[in-house]
């Protein structure tokens, strides 16, 4: 990119099981202001929105339509990415690189808690061949699950040794959903969903909202003392067919981070990035996506756990957050992402801080066991 | 495209759809339909900065881009603004059953209020409903707290 | 602004009520080839993908996820914009920004929507759950609501809305794409036509169509080099208003949304007369009354004159502007491709490829879409860079 887009505020709600005590308007209000307040800028100055969302997780035909009041769009340019966060983010990033806006807000929400979210994600499937299968995300990532651990020899101890970093880290979290001292025995105990895959191998129901503002290398810097800057983006999609993929690859997100690293001008991730963000619904994708990504070689992810590499004093922590395991509001998922990988780089990270992050990733992701992936590079 | 002959021997997939949600209605319309339920009273939500009173009430005006402020009762009585009388099957969002039409529609300027809403109207017959006809809403006897217990506008004159 | 960018190919599939003998997939795959055929170019030449469409009227969630594969999307950036009536203009808005960014070299939006597949009175009612999914009338009855607000706001009469009809129909016939082709129709058999919500009878509103349509941009280089000539991009605007209905007084004939985006797009490339600088205009009237409302709001002429236009026949083919040669929006309507075919008719006429509808010696043109009463898209297309 010969010019850089800068991103100068950032706001997300805390992760709940539950928002049902207000509307979607307001949350989506909230965090919009918050974000505004954070880049110090109003209303007057956002050229652009870009929302994210899709209407059978909002139940509503167009369900952007909701937000347009509330994200300030009224005679403003809105546009809409029906998908994940990120996805709305490249949208955003491109609309100030082309020249069509100095300053763009994305906004994405999401309310896990008012429908049945495996049940819409069965939807997601073709509906020839897979949806009447009953394929879900959470059947489709334990077939995932299986071959790659099978094909690795991974246990699932060594997944729940995931969810164990994610939820003791999450207590560093304030907006995390779930957060708390967690042993292997406790995630080996709970309740079998679809083996290998216990219920706390996955991601919670949440309900939340993300929103940052975005500005052109100009703005940025006349507006903000420390903008953090998208170094490098990418952004694939694989294959649909769960039988034309083999699932303990992920050709999509080699390739997105790829392309990411080029643009940022990384040659060895674990040496140049301070931390990742990663969106791993369920804990074995964590392993799978940092191999992926290239922090490890292939089967290696849980060396690299056990090692304490991922750790939140590690070489390269992955999810100081505590990632999706700790608060997944389905297509929020990837802003959240990049709103902790904004706050680790801005030094403002508080307990979850890691130390001297210059540089992070996030990652999001959409569709069934990662069939599109999202890779974002972010620094001062 | 293929023949018709040859379109006859696809296969249809029939596949159906059953979602359930449960929608939050916050505080504005939880207020809105509470009041309407318990007093029969219609509340719209004014304005802070440019006083304009809306119908349906909501947290945020879109044109100032900030929080709305007092409740004001509006109606019942008010103005068509603009008609249409319906007469294709329609699905009612609310029962998932076509409506019976023909039936009168309307944007009607409740009394006190600056928005219109679109309701039915008792009176169905486009040579009979004209702008700026005065109409009053109709309220169910036994009220649930939705926009339901608005059962109609009747013509008032 | 960004790097100067261009559509260089376009594709459609042919459009009608029930493509049975296609699935989603297979017709995103159908408007994909042509495109690619149109530009002499291979999937391999295309870098970035975006889809459209209204995704709940399949009953689809991600849809981009099973249909990308038909737009070639296989190990590619691609995502889904989804704006209701506007998706497939803020799709190809999108499009366009993937390659003035600088980020692509090329890009290809895919609007689609295949009716037949779901149930879209269905999709078209699940509006707002508190208060509209119970009394609207989808689509027809707030457009009725609309029309009589116009009518007695602008004078306008339901003959010159039937002349609306009757011109893009016969249009339609030009147009081998085109779902409802009407040679013969007359202002008598439109008016006597089945009324749907009163005054809007059924031959003055769009059909529900199975269709969809591709674009291929290209940044500078490549466009000056694949095409002869290129359909540039020279302004590409949005803008939203209000979506309750009644927060709007007059939504037919204020369309704030659609003056405004008007007012920027003609700025940035120094429109003063409209009717008299655009060659063609590929406008997106969901019914025959919102074409006239839409001259209107699009400065062709002044408040209250848009009928006065389509009597002096200054839109149809032979006219000042022809508008809508292609039979607009009420000949052909697969929703979420609606707006993609607007600007991919418009580009068509500046590549000189408009057959038996194309206009002479096009060079600019305008491109509009439209959603709801709130969203509208504008697009300015020359067949000069600058």
């Amino acid at each position: 990119m010969n010019l850089r887009v800068g991103i100068i505020g950032v706001s997300q709600t805390k992760y709940e099981t539950n928002k049902s005590y207000q509307a979607i308007t307001d949350t989506v209000f909230e965090v919009v202001q918050e974000a505004m307040a954070d880049a110090g800028v109003s209303r007057e100055d956002v050229d652009s929105i870009v929302t994210s969302s899709v209407d059978l997780w909002d139940g509503r035909t167009a369900s952007n339509q909701m937000l347009t009041d509330v994200v300030g769009a009224i005679m403003k340019s809105e546009s809409r990415v029906a998908g994940d966060g990120l996805g709305a983010t490249f949208q955003g990033m491109m609309t100030i690189l082309c020249g069509a806006s100095d300053l763009t807000l994305v906004v994405s929400q999401c309310r896990g808690s008012m429908g049945d979210p495996y049940g819409i994600s069965n939807w997601v499937f073709d509906p020839i061949f897979q949806q009447p299968l009953g394929l879900d995300y959470l059947s489709a990532a334990a077939l995932q699950a299986n071959h790659y651990m099978k094909r690795f020899e991974i246990t699932q101890e060594d997944c729940a040794r995931v969810v164990v970093k994610n939820l003791n880290d999450a207590q560093n979290n304030p907006q995390a959903q779930v957060a708390k001292e967690t042993t292997t025995d406790d995630v080996m105990h709970s309740p079998m969903w679809a083996y290998p895959i216990k219920e706390m191998d996955a991601a919670p129901v949440s309900d939340g909202a993300c929103a940052i503002v975005l500005a052109s290398q100009k703005k940025a810097k006349a507006l903000s003392k420390n903008p953090v800057w998208i170094l490098g983006a990418g952004c694939c999609v694989e294959a649909h067919y769960l039988g034309d993929r083999d699932l303990t690859e992920g050709e999509a997100l080699a390739k997105a981070s790829k392309k990411a690293y080029e643009m940022a001008g990384i040659h060895d991730p674990v040496k140049e990035l301070d931390l990742a963000e990663v969106s791993a619904e369920f804990s074995y994708q964590e392993l799978l996506w940092t191999e992926l990504m290239g922090f490890c070689g292939r089967g290696n992810g849980i060396k690299f756990l056990e090692q304490g590499m991922t750790s939140a004093e590690g070489a390269l922590p992955v999810n100081p957050s505590g990632g999706m395991i700790a608060g997944n509001p389905v297509t929020v998922a990837g802003l959240t992402r990049l709103v902790e990988a904004v706050l680790q780089v801005r030094g403002k990270a508080e307990a979850r801080q890691v130390q001297n992050a210059k540089m992070a990733l996030a990652h999001g992701t959409t569709g069934c066991c990662g069939q599109g992936q999202y890779v974002m590079i972010v620094g001062n | 495209m293929k023949k018709d002959n040859q379109l006859e021997e696809l296969l249809r997939i029939p596949v159906h759809m059953k979602l359930h949600y449960r929608f939050p209605a916050g505080t504005h319309y939880t207020r809105f339909f509470r009041e309407m339920k318990d007093s029969g009273k219609i509340m719209g939500v004014k304005c802070t900065q440019c006083g304009r009173v809306l119908v349906p009430p909501r947290p945020v005006c879109g044109e100032c881009f900030v929080k709305t402020g007092d409740w004001v009762p509006v109606g019942p009585k008010g103005t068509v603004k603009a008609y249409t009388s319906i007469y294709i099957k329609f699905i009612d969002g609310s029962t998932g059953k076509p409506r019976p039409s023909p039936y009168g529609s309307g944007l009607i300027q409740l009394d006190g209020a600056f928005s219109t809403i679109n309701h039915i109207l008792e009176e169905g017959d486009p040579e009979k409903l004209y702008i700026g006809m005065r109409v009053e809403a109709v309220l169910k006897e036994k009220r649930e707290g939705n926009i339901g217990d608005i059962l109609f506008f009747k013509t008032i004159t | 602004m960004g790097r100067r960018t261009a559509i260089i190919g376009t594709g459609q599939t042919r459009h009608c009520s029930k493509r049975e003998d296609v699935n989603q997939m297979e017709l995103v795959y159908e408007a994909a080839t042509a495109a690619l055929k149109d530009a002499e170019m291979t999937v391999k030449d295309i870098d970035a993908v975006v889809l459209a469409n209204m995704e709940l009227f399949e009953g689809r969630a991600l849809p981009d996820m099973w249909c990308g594969e038909g737009a070639g999307a296989f190990m590619k950036h691609a995502f889904k914009i989804s704006t209701g009536g506007t998706s497939g203009t803020s799709g190809a808005i999108s499009g366009y920004y993937h390659v003035a960014s600088g980020l692509f070299n090329t890009a290809m939006v895919v609007g689609f929507e295949k009716h037949s597949d779901g149930n879209t009175s269905a999709g078209m009612a699940l509006t707002d759950p508190f208060w509209d999914r119970h009394i609207a009338a989808a689509a027809i009855g707030n457009f009725a609501l609309s029309v009589s607000e116009y009518m007695a706001d602008r004078g306008v009469t339901e003959e010159q809305s039937a002349k609306v009809a009757v011109k893009a129909r016969r249009n339609a016939c030009n147009n081998p794409h085109a779902h409802l082709q009407m040679p013969d129709l007359t202002v008598k058999e439109v008016l006597e036509s089945p009324m749907l919500a009163y005054p809007v009878h059924r031959l003055e509103m769009c059909p529900q169509s199975d269709g969809a349509c591709a674009i291929i941009y290209a940044g500078e280089e490549l466009a000056k080099k694949k095409c002869s000539r290129p359909a540039w991009v020279r302004a590409a605007v949005t803008r939203h208003d209000h979506i309750y209905l009644g927060e709007v007084k007059n939504r037919l004939s204020t369309i704030r949304s659609l003056k405004e985006a008007a007012r920027v797009a003609y700025k940035m490339v120094g429109i003063k007369e409209p009717l008299k600088e655009f060659d063609v205009a590929e406008i997106y009237d969901p019914l025959t009354y919102a074409e006239i409302a839409w001259y209107e709001a699009l400065g062709f002429c002044k408040d209250r004159e848009g009928g006065r236009l389509i009597d002096d026949g200054l839109t149809r083919m032979d006219g000042e502007l022809p508008v809508n040669p292609s039979g607009g929006v009420i000949s052909t309507n697969p929703v979420g491709a609606s707006g993609t075919i607007r600007v991919a008719e418009g580009a068509l006429q500046i590549h000189g490829k408009g057959g038996k509808r194309q206009v002479p010696d096009v060079n600019l043109v305008l491109v509009t879409g439209y959603g709801v009463y709130c969203w509208s898209d504008v697009m300015i297309l020359s067949g000069r860079p600058d």
